[in-house]
C-alpha cells in the first residue's frame, strides 16, 4: 500500500494544483503512468505514479492546492479491496485553500513600526504565538517572497507544521487589506470523502475539467458536441482523444484540420505572470545567495559541423540531429570528469550526484523559460539525447510536462541556438553549482597549425557557484566540452 | 506544385508547430527564421511536417542560408513538380 503525492517539480515548487485525475478508483495503474494532471506556476505537467497497484482512493479534488507531500491517492497491490467511502480517511485540508483568515488584530500599530511599507499591503495578526519563530526558519525563497509582498513574516502566525509560514500564509497577509473584516465563515474545504468530482459549471455549458477544456480549445474542438465519460457526462481529457480519433477515422487526418478551428492563443496572461514571478524568484535567490564565478572558450566545431552535415544529409528529416543535442551530449560527459561541478549546494556543502541529469533551458514563444531535466543524460546516447530533446521541447512548448521532465536536475544548459546572441552567461539554478552556455555559431577567423583559417565557433561559458569550486574546475568542464566536440563519433 | 499550393502546405505543416504564426503577416523576402522567431527545433519539425506532406526533404543545403519564406515556397514548388 503506496501514496501517491503530490511531487515536488523543481527546486523552487512548494505547492501545486491538482487540475485532473485521469484514472478513478479501482482503475489498474502501472508503474511510469501518468495518472494526473498537476498546475504549476510554469506549466499544466502529466504526473506519473511511481509504483504498480489499484488506485483505492482519491484524496484530493481536481482544483485543489495542496503543499508539496500532500498524499494525492493511495495504491493498493494490484487487485486488491478498494476503500469503501464511509472508511475513507479525510483529505489533508490545503492551507493555501483554506487559509486561516486574518484577524485584523492592531493593524495601525503594525504599519507605524514599519514604516517603508506600504499600509495596503501590512500583514495583519492571527494569534502571536508563532511570532518570531516563524521567520527564523523560514526558507530563502519564502524569505525573499515576504520581501516581495511586503509583508512581515514576524507578524505572522503560520499555518504550516510547527507553526511554519507558508506561501500561502504570506499571500494571504499581502491579499488582505488589515481594514476589511475577513469574514469568518470557514473557506471551502475539500470534503471529508473519497473523491467525487463534480464538473458540472454554472451557465447550461457542458462540464469540463480545466484540462479538458484546454486541450479542447488547442484542437478546436467544441465541448458541446462531445460525449464525456466523467460523472455527470463531464468531458475529461480521455473524451477528447476519442473524439480527435473519431474525427480524424471519419474524413482522414488531413482534412480533419479543415474542421477545427485556428489554434488559439496557447498561454493564458496570468499562466505567463506566475511564471515571471517563478523565475523572478528563483533568479533573485541565485543572484543574492550564489557566489558567481564565470570562465569562457571559444570552441572550434568544424569538425562537428562537417560530421552534423554529413549525417544528415544521409537521414531523413526524423532522424536529423540538431547542434544542440551535440552540445547537451557533450555537456553531459564533460560533467562525468569534472563530477565537482555536478550536483547540489546544501546546507553549506556540496553533495555530489551519482548520474547526470541536466536542465535544458527551453524558451517559449510568447515570452518564458522552462528548465525541464533529460534524466539519466549521461547513460543517453547521442540519438536518444536527440530524441529526449525533440521531445521535451515538444512538451514544454504544448505546456504539458511530465513530472518526470521536471525532476531534480544536477546541472543545467543554456543554449541561445541558432537565432541566438554570440555567448550568454547564466544565473545558475540553485541548489545546483553551474550553467553552461553556448552562443550562436559563428564563424571566426582563428589560427590554425599555423595559419590564418576562418571557422565555425561556438562562445562556451561556465558559471559555477564560488562556494563548490573554483575558476579551475570551470575550466576543467569547458576543456572537457572542447574534447568531446572534437571527437563527435565517440559521442 | 504550383506556388501558391506550396504556400498553403507551408502555412498548414507551420500550424502544426507555431500556430499563432499567421503566414500572411510574415514578411516573404527576409530571413524566415528570425522574421518568424523559429529556432533550429522548430526548422526541423517543419522539414519533417512538410516531408510527411509532400515527400520532398529539404535539408539545410538545398537552401541559401538564411532563406526566407519566398525561397521555401519556390524550392518546395520546384521540387514537388518534380517529384
Amino acid at each position: 500500500m503506496g501514496q501517491f503525492t503530490m511531487p515536488s517539480l523543481g527546486a523552487d515548487m512548494e505547492r501545486g494544483t491538482l487540475s485532473e485525475w485521469l484514472v478513478a478508483v479501482g482503475d489498474e495503474v502501472r508503474k511510469g503512468q501518468i495518472v494526473a494532471v498537476i498546475e504549476t506556476d510554469k506549466s499544466d505537467v502529466e504526473v506519473e505514479v511511481f509504483e504498480s497497484g489499484t488506485v483505492t482512493e482519491l484524496l484530493v479534488e481536481p482544483g485543489t492546492e495542496v503543499e508539496v507531500g500532500t498524499p494525492l491517492a493511495s495504491i493498493g497491490a494490484a487487485g486488491g479491496p478498494v476503500a469503501a467511502p464511509s472508511e475513507a480517511s479525510s483529505p489533508s485540508p490545503s492551507p493555501s485553500t483554506a487559509p486561516e483568515p486574518p484577524i485584523p488584530a492592531e493593524p495601525v500599530a503594525e504599519a507605524r513600526s514599519e514604516p517603508a511599507v506600504p499600509p495596503s499591503k501590512v500583514a495583519s495578526v492571527s494569534g502571536g504565538g508563532a511570532r518570531g519563530h516563524a521567520t527564523a526558519i523560514l526558507s530563502p525563497i519564502l524569505r525573499q517572497l515576504a520581501e516581495t509582498l511586503h509583508v512581515d513574516p514576524d507578524a505572522l502566525a503560520g499555518s504550516g507544521p510547527g507553526g511554519r509560514l507558508t506561501r500561502a500564509d504570506l499571500e494571504a497577509a499581502a491579499e488582505s487589506p488589515p481594514t476589511t473584516p475577513t469574514p469568518q465563515t470557514p473557506p471551502s474545504v475539500p470534503p471529508a470523502r473519497p473523491v467525487v468530482p463534480v464538473r458540472g459549471r454554472s451557465g447550461g455549458g457542458p462540464g469540463a475539467s480545466p484540462y479538458a477544456r484546454r486541450l479542447a480549445a488547442e484542437r478546436g474542438l467544441d465541448l458541446g458536441v462531445l460525449h464525456g465519460t466523467g460523472p455527470g457526462g463531464a468531458v475529461r481529457a480521455r473524451d477528447l482523444s476519442a473524439a480527435d480519433a473519431d474525427i480524424s477515422a471519419a474524413v482522414g487526418a488531413d482534412s480533419a484540420q479543415n474542421l477545427r478551428r485556428p489554434a488559439p492563443e496557447r498561454k493564458p496572461k496570468d499562466r505567463s505572470a506566475a511564471m515571471r514571478q517563478a523565475i523572478a524568484r528563483l533568479m533573485t535567490t541565485a543572484n543574492r545567495d550564489i557566489p558567481h564565478y564565470h570562465v569562457l572558450s571559444t570552441l572550434d566545431v568544424g569538425v562537428l559541423a562537417e560530421w552534423l552535415d554529413d549525417h544528415n544529409r544521409a537521414h531523413p528529416p526524423g532522424e536529423r540531429i540538431l547542434p544542440a543535442a551535440v552540445l547537451l551530449r557533450a555537456t553531459a560527459v564533460a560533467l562525468t570528469k569534472v563530477p565537482e561541478l555536478n550536483g547540489w549546494w546544501r546546507d553549506d556543502a556540496f553533495v555530489p550526484a551519482t548520474e547526470v541529469h541536466l536542465g535544458t533551458a527551453i524558451s517559449l514563444r510568447g515570452g518564458g523559460v522552462v528548465t525541464p531535466t533529460i534524466v539519466g543524460a549521461d547513460a543517453l546516447s547521442l540519438v536518444d539525447t536527440m530524441a529526449a530533446l525533440r521531445e521535451l521541447v515538444a512538451r514544454a512548448r504544448r505546456g504539458n510536462l511530465r513530472s518526470a521532465d521536471l525532476s531534480e536536475a544536477t546541472a543545467t544548459v543554456t543554449n541561445l541556438g541558432d537565432q541566438g546572441a554570440e555567448e550568454v552567461i547564466g544565473v545558475i539554478h540553485p541548489p545546483q553549482v553551474c550553467i553552461v552556455g553556448f552562443g550562436r555559431q559563428v564563424d571566426r577567423v582563428c589560427a590554425l597549425d599555423g595559419l590564418v583559417a576562418v571557422r565555425p565557433t561556438i562562445r562556451a561559458t561556465v558559471s559555477g557557484d564560488h562556494r563548490a569550486t573554483d575558476g579551475h574546475a570551470g575550466s576543467l568542464l569547458l576543456a572537457a566540452i572542447a574534447n568531446a566536440l572534437e571527437h563527435p563519433d565517440a559521442l | 506544385m504550383q506556388p501558391d499550393q506550396a504556400r498553403q502546405v507551408i502555412a498548414t505543416a507551420l500550424a502544426e508547430i507555431a500556430p499563432e504564426i499567421e503566414l500572411d503577416e510574415i514578411d516573404a523576402a527576409v530571413p524566415f527564421a528570425a522574421e518568424a522567431d523559429l529556432d533550429s527545433m522548430d526548422l526541423l519539425s517543419l522539414a519533417e511536417e512538410l516531408h510527411a506532406r509532400t515527400g520532398v526533404d529539404i535539408g539545410d543545403g538545398d537552401l541559401p542560408s538564411p532563406w526566407s519564406l519566398d525561397q521555401l515556397v519556390a524550392e518546395l514548388a520546384r521540387r514537388a513538380a518534380d517529384a
